[in-house]
């Protein structure tokens, strides 16, 4: 918390303290085997490296560039999202448990939701987390635990939550799937306003609550986190952001004006976050101090993981409410031995251009400017801007937001989750924001529309009010996450609101390229996060890298997807362990499983 | 009798006739005069006794006697203004209004032109309200005498009432020199609230302008307040105005802020005006608008010197024309100049440039500056400081706030607590 500043700019830190401040099924494709293995530097690439591209991205660029970059005409192909929840069997609704005039933080909070392929079967289930009753009393009545609706073939979903004994009755906040066991079937870690919850993946479409045996018994308020190898044992551990301590004893009213609302982050005081080592035998330990991973009191709503300096070794980069943010790096040792430090400040990613705290929420991580380095999309408190900390390379940053035009299509707007997507397949990623205000409901303003912007690859265009009529109302929106539930080569929205049902928005954009979809999966499940993967198809190069984690309190589809404009398409992954394979002629408009050492597998569709 | 004598009776009978009371009219002419003279003089006295016993409005009857008799006497013009301002007959702004009108007959050429100058900026800002009125009087009463203390403690005042505390610094800085030892602890402690808790270094003045009542704490509702009674009582000075728009920009009220500025750039005046200029090319660029940025930081006529300009050169030469070296020789320059070397948000500028350059080195020293000076903001730090302000006589309090400023390498301010120090029995 600062002082009264000297200046009026730098009020706005202490004025910002009322805000919150949040497949396998695989058969062989007939695609010759032309995997090749190299091991290449682990370092930022050369120019030469990074020409194609910078070359790719003009020569998309070239394809809808020729409109005015003020927005006046509308966007080529117009976006058209369609929210099919209700339609496709998916009846939810967050259980907040707002009480008039407690004003208890969690409950503006939300919750999110994890794409992931729970049997194998290709179609991507969907899991929601659901609130409780905060102060439970005999007679309060039962509310559903958290939710799981099995994927039947890319239309209809069917609700699942009890059959397959994954609906925890816990407050629900983030949901991270990933495969603790190595046994090629994800598992959820559902972070709670309370204890956290393990689940472990039957295989068979159902789950067990393996929390104690796992001796994970975290009771802060978690929110965000990602299942990554954060020691080198090749086993798969978590970073959860934990985010305040507030209870219902220490709970507190704020007044805006003479209206009593919530309180932000500037009441409560941060909790350190978690970070659970995956110990091989089904337990887990506390391994802040062991790794380095330490964040003592800060206010995580967000975490990524991903590889920012193109060494193949993921950063985690966590995002934290009016405190700076936290850029994890890995270290090592003259001993070799490994661990993480913390770089944020030095890297120009922790504060805002000007030197704020933001009241960060969600994170959307792509490489925007196509320049091979993934940079970090920043939601932020209302009337703040969102930030685009845009990737110099070497982890620096700099805040590129004012130029981008990512600080004035945000000020009007409190964004929580989102998401980077290539709504228009142009090859450079567009981003979705779901916003709404925290304060509550008798303050102005309180629900909000999302927000669809376009990447005219010199910035960011706000073009949500082409995209359907889901982006013509206003929502509380909370977590989001993206994933291809149709498997049709687009990134579909589940987004889940306060107050109102979630969408399930399906992209029915049409677009005249088409697409490459790539399922990463190590044969002994080692985690893949930081593998880089460059797709040329007809002379343009597009190149992503796999991420964990992201928006808000949510899990995405951790498949990637291309944009490719030909029928074909030539393949060059570089994973993490430095090997870089090479697949010639892959056949586009598919689903195409990628192990390291195995030729490409074309996924059950 | 001969002829020649009648005609000499007649000339003197004429004479007397026509002389006499010609003389006694001069003698009583004179006489009236010289009464007059007196008693506008005894009036003078009697006001000043009044003025001094607190019964303003026959002070203010005795000088209007005075002033009668001599009604360009600047001495008696500065008190009448005295005793109007301190009579209770009118209201403030009644009393301050004529007080004006009449001291403005006193010419900028007499001795008195400065004092009386100065007290009409007073009584603009402090009773009618009006910021822009009572800057041009005392802006002119200091080119006119710049020796008094109170034109240059005005100033700095009124540009922290204004939002303009870019623009106090060297108006401390005279007041100080000004001021009498034996009071300079208490400016110096004044200087660290006005820059570092504005609202709480406004308080005084907010309770003394009517915005703040008694035993209330400053807020930001009570500096709008302000700020928009300013702009109503001179809607057509730009400096309200822009003062306006730049605390809705500080309330993130971007929107009306923008109204506000689009406004004041159709004035003629506005490329001339420095506030103006940094505040409304800030604002172009949050919006995203940065062609119109770069087009009016081309217009800009004011002189190219001061901390809003290189502040405002160097975002432009940042993020339009993306020219780092220039941007960061522009950032150096902002830095050298107050509030440029406390101001945390200049180095972060900085590093980015640094950054692009692929000076690593230099970015992360400018970041581990902005940190050093942020934490010297944090409130812990803050409390330590004020709690020291609370006993100036004692040496470890003057102590705390010496190296307060030498953290933040202001020798100045360090040497002056320093001083403070040495000269405590």
């Amino acid at each position: 918390m600062k002082s009264l500043g000297f200046v009026r700019s730098f009020r706005i830190i202490l004025t910002s303290l009322i805000c919150l401040s949040g497949a396998t099924g695989c058969t062989e494709t007939d695609a010759p085997d032309q995997a090749t293995q190299t091991t290449i530097s682990a370092e930022t690439p050369k120019s030469s490296d990074q020409q194609p591209a910078q070359q790719s991205s003009k020569k998309v660029v070239a394809q809808s560039i020729d409109r005015p970059a003020a927005g006046l005409q509308p966007p080529d192909p117009a976006p058209q999202f369609s929210d099919i929840a209700p339609l496709a069997g998916i009846d939810f609704r967050y259980f907040e448990d707002r009480v008039p005039g407690r004003f208890l933080l969690p409950e503006v909070m939300g919750g999110g939701a994890a794409w992931f392929d729970v049997d194998l079967d290709g179609w991507q289930d969907l899991y929601l987390a659901n609130g409780a009753v905060l102060d439970p009393k005999p007679d309060s009545p039962p509310v559903p635990g958290n939710r799981f609706f099995r994927n039947r073939g890319g239309q209809q979903f069917q609700d699942k939550s009890v059959e397959a004994g994954s609906d925890d009755r816990g407050y629900g906040q983030g949901v991270m799937a990933g495969d603790y066991n190595a046994d090629g079937f994800p598992d959820l870690f559902i972070a709670n306003y309370g204890n956290d919850v393990l689940y472990c993946n039957n295989g068979d479409g159902t789950f067990r609550n393996v929390t104690a045996d796992a001796q994970i018994g975290d009771p802060h308020w978690s929110t965000s986190g990602v299942w990554l190898d954060l020691n080198d044992d090749d086993l798969l551990d978590i970073y959860c952001a934990n985010y305040m301590n507030v209870t219902l004893q220490n709970n507190q009213v704020c007044y805006y004006g003479d209206k009593p609302g919530y309180c932000g982050p500037g009441k409560y005081d941060g909790v350190h976050d978690a970070v659970w080592l995956n110990a091989g035998d089904g337990t887990f330990r506390d391994g802040a101090d062991e790794t380095g991973l330490t964040a003592p009191g800060s206010k995580g709503l967000a975490v990524t993981a991903i590889d920012l300096d193109r060494d193949l070794r993921p950063e985690i980069y966590v995002a934290n409410d009016m405190e700076a943010n936290l850029l994890f790096t890995r270290t090592s040792t003259e001993s070799g031995a490994t661990g993480w430090r913390e770089v944020g400040q030095q890297s120009g990613s922790a504060v805002s251009g000007d030197g704020v705290n933001e009241a960060s929420m969600g994170i959307a991580a792509a490489d925007y400017d196509a320049d091979g380095l993934p940079d970090l999309y920043l939601t932020h408190y209302y009337q703040m801007k969102n930030t685009l900390y845009r990737n110099l390379g070497g982890l620096l940053f700099e805040d590129d937001s004012l130029r981008t035009g990512v600080a004035a299509t945000s000020f009007a707007f409190l964004g929580f989750g989102t998401i980077p997507l290539d709504y228009d397949r142009d090859g450079r990623p567009d981003v979705f924001v779901a916003n709404g205000h925290v304060l509550g409901p008798a303050i102005e303003p309180n629900s909000m529309p999302p927000q669809l912007l376009l990447n005219t690859g010199s910035g960011f265009r706000d073009i949500s009010e082409y995209a359907g009529p889901y982006f013509l109302d206003a929502w509380l929106g909370r977590g989001v996450a993206g994933g291809d539930f149709d498997n049709d080569g687009d990134t579909d929205i589940a987004v889940s609101h306060i107050d109102r049902p979630m969408a399930l928005l399906r992209n029915d954009t049409e677009v005249s390229t088409g697409f490459l979809g790539l399922q990463l999966t190590h044969p002994a499940r080692r985690s893949l996060v930081g593998t880089r993967v460059r797709v040329t198809s007809e002379g343009l190069a597009l190149e992503q890298t796999l991420a964990g984690g992201g928006s808000y309190l949510s899990t995405n589809d951790s498949r990637l997807l291309f944009a490719v404009s030909g029928p074909e398409a030539d393949l060059e992954i570089a994973w993490p362990d430095g090997t870089v394979e090479k697949h010639a002629d892959i056949k586009s408009g598919q689903y195409v499983n990628l192990r390291p050492g195995h030729k490409p597998e074309a996924c059950v569709r | 009798m001969s002829e020649h004598v009648r005609s000499t009776q007649g000339r003197v009978l004429r004479w007397t006739l026509w002389g006499l009371p010609l003389i006694l009219a001069v003698i009583t002419f004179f006489g009236w005069q010289k009464w007059a003279d007196e008693r506008a003089v005894s009036s003078l006295a009697a006001g000043k006794q009044y003025l001094l016993e607190r019964r303003d409005e026959m002070a203010e009857a005795a000088f209007d006697r005075y002033l009668s008799r001599f009604p360009d006497d600047a001495d008696a013009i500065l008190l009448w203004a005295q005793a109007v301002i301190s009579g209770k007959s009118r209201t403030p702004e009644q009393a301050a209004t004529i007080a004006i009108q009449r001291l403005q007959t006193i010419p900028d050429a007499v001795k008195q032109g400065a004092e009386a100058r100065m007290r009409e900026g007073r009584l603009a800002l402090l009773v009618l309200k009006q910021p822009d009125l009572a800057e041009k009087k005392l802006t002119r009463s200091l080119e006119l005498d710049a020796t008094p203390v109170d034109a240059h403690y005005l100033m700095w005042k009124l540009y922290d009432l204004t939002e303009r505390f870019q623009y106090a610094e060297p108006f401390f800085w005279s007041t100080l020199e000004r001021t009498p030892k034996d009071l300079r602890s208490v400016r110096l402690a004044d200087w660290y609230v006005s820059q570092f808790s504005p609202n709480s270094g406004n308080a005084e003045l907010d309770r003394r302008l009517g915005f703040l009542a008694e035993g209330q704490y400053n807020s930001d509702d009570v500096v709008l307040a302000r700020l928009a009674a300013f702009h109503e009582n001179e809607p057509k000075a730009i400096s309200t105005t822009i003062a306006r728009a730049a605390f809705l920009i500080h309330l993130r009220d971007r929107e009306a802020a923008e109204e506000l500025l689009t406004e004041v750039s159709k004035d003629a005046e506005a490329p001339q005006n420095v506030f103006f200029l940094a505040t409304w090319i800030d604002l172009l660029l949050d919006l995203g608008k940065l062609d119109e940025a770069r087009s009016w930081f081309d217009r800009w006529e004011a002189p190219k010197v001061g901390f809003l300009y290189h502040r405002t050169a160097g975002r432009i030469l940042q993020i339009v024309d993306r020219d780092d070296r220039g941007a960061v020789t522009q950032l150096n320059m902002a830095l050298e100049v107050w509030p440029g070397p406390v101001d945390w948000s200049i180095l972060h500028f900085r590093a980015q440039s640094e950054a692009r350059l692929g000076q690593r080195d230099a970015a992360a020293k400018s970041r581990a500056r902005a940190k050093e000076i942020e934490l010297l903001m944090e409130l812990d730090a803050q409390q330590t400081l004020r709690r020291s302000l609370l006993d100036l006589n004692r040496r470890e309090n003057l102590g705390v706030m010496a190296e307060f400023y030498r953290q933040l390498n202001r020798p100045g301010e360090a040497a002056a607590w320093e001083q403070l120090q040495a000269d405590l029995p």
